[in-house]
């Protein structure tokens, strides 16, 4: 069996790591991109520990080459399952990795304080629930769109995540720019008492390995 | 249990697990939720790591279900 980790360009070469199986991570190339891989003789645990293990892995391998993470946990049969698969989609991921070159994701976290979003419990009918949840998401809504016009001009690409409470938006900007990028939340915070922010990364764009629609 | 995270580490934690686990390219083959054992572990992660609506969706699904 095969754990996969990332998609990287075909010409990246073989990085020199070793994968959750304690085996080396080895490459199955095609014309047009590359799939890292590790063999194994176990399925992958599911656990929290190696799911951060596999994020170290794939943090490693973003400091190496440019990269489309696979999802954890994710495993093929075989190198030749492996390499129909690169054969298949491999000009897409080549296509979405030239434009992800020197990028990484942050996600954004957006809160109004003080202003948590009702629950049935604490409230003494359906109707007022009702009223209290639907003022609760336009104030989200409103939230999330002064959020992404913040973080636009630092931004390529934007993709709002789902959260329990607030926004979550997933930021895709160029290395360079991400302190510029959380200079301007932490200004856009300032301007307004009642508004938490949070930022974290810089990760591997998980969240942007497809082109957007449209 | 609270899902809420408690510092900025907790949330970088949280952030980094949750796109490790929902992000990332899908590959055909997966073997994510193919065997019953894997998927209620895999269930486990979601309901300490995952926000707290996917978590009740996926639970009210399995609920409803069986």
């Amino acid at each position: 069996m095969m754990l996969l980790y990332a998609v990287i360009p075909a010409q990246a070469g073989t990085p020199r790591l070793v994968g959750l199986s304690g085996n080396e991570l080895e490459t199955v190339s095609s014309a047009d991109a590359a799939m890292v891989v590790e063999e194994c003789d176990r399925q992958p645990d599911t656990s929290k520990a190696e799911a951060m293990q596999f994020a170290r892995i794939l943090e490693e391998l973003a400091g190496w080459t440019t990269l489309l993470p696979v999802r954890f946990p994710s495993a093929a049969d075989s190198r030749s399952e492996v390499r129909a698969e690169l054969d298949r989609r491999g000009h897409e991921w080549q296509r979405r990795l030239d434009q992800l070159e020197g990028v990484v994701e942050l996600v954004v976290r957006a809160s109004w304080s003080g202003h948590p979003a009702p629950t049935r419990g604490d409230l003494p009918s359906g109707g007022r629930y009702l009223r209290e949840r639907a003022a609760a998401l336009h104030a989200d809504e409103a939230l999330a769109i002064e959020l992404e016009e913040v973080a636009a001009p630092w931004c390529r690409e934007t993709q709002r995540l789902s959260a329990r409470r607030g926004v979550r938006l997933a930021c895709l900007a160029r290395r360079d720019v991400t302190s510029k990028l959380r200079a301007a939340l932490d200004t856009w915070q300032g301007q307004a008492t009642c508004r938490e922010v949070l930022v974290s990364g810089p990760w591997p764009p998980f969240s942007f390995v497809s082109e957007p629609d449209g | 249990m609270s899902l809420t995270p408690a510092t900025t580490d907790d949330v970088a934690l949280v952030d980094l697990l949750d796109r490790v686990i929902g992000g990332g390219v899908v590959v055909a083959g997966d073997i994510v939720l193919s065997i019953a054992d894997v998927d209620l572990v895999y269930l486990g992660i979601r309901l300490v790591l995952a926000p707290a609506h996917e978590v009740e969706q996926s639970v009210g699904l399995r609920v409803r279900e069986s």
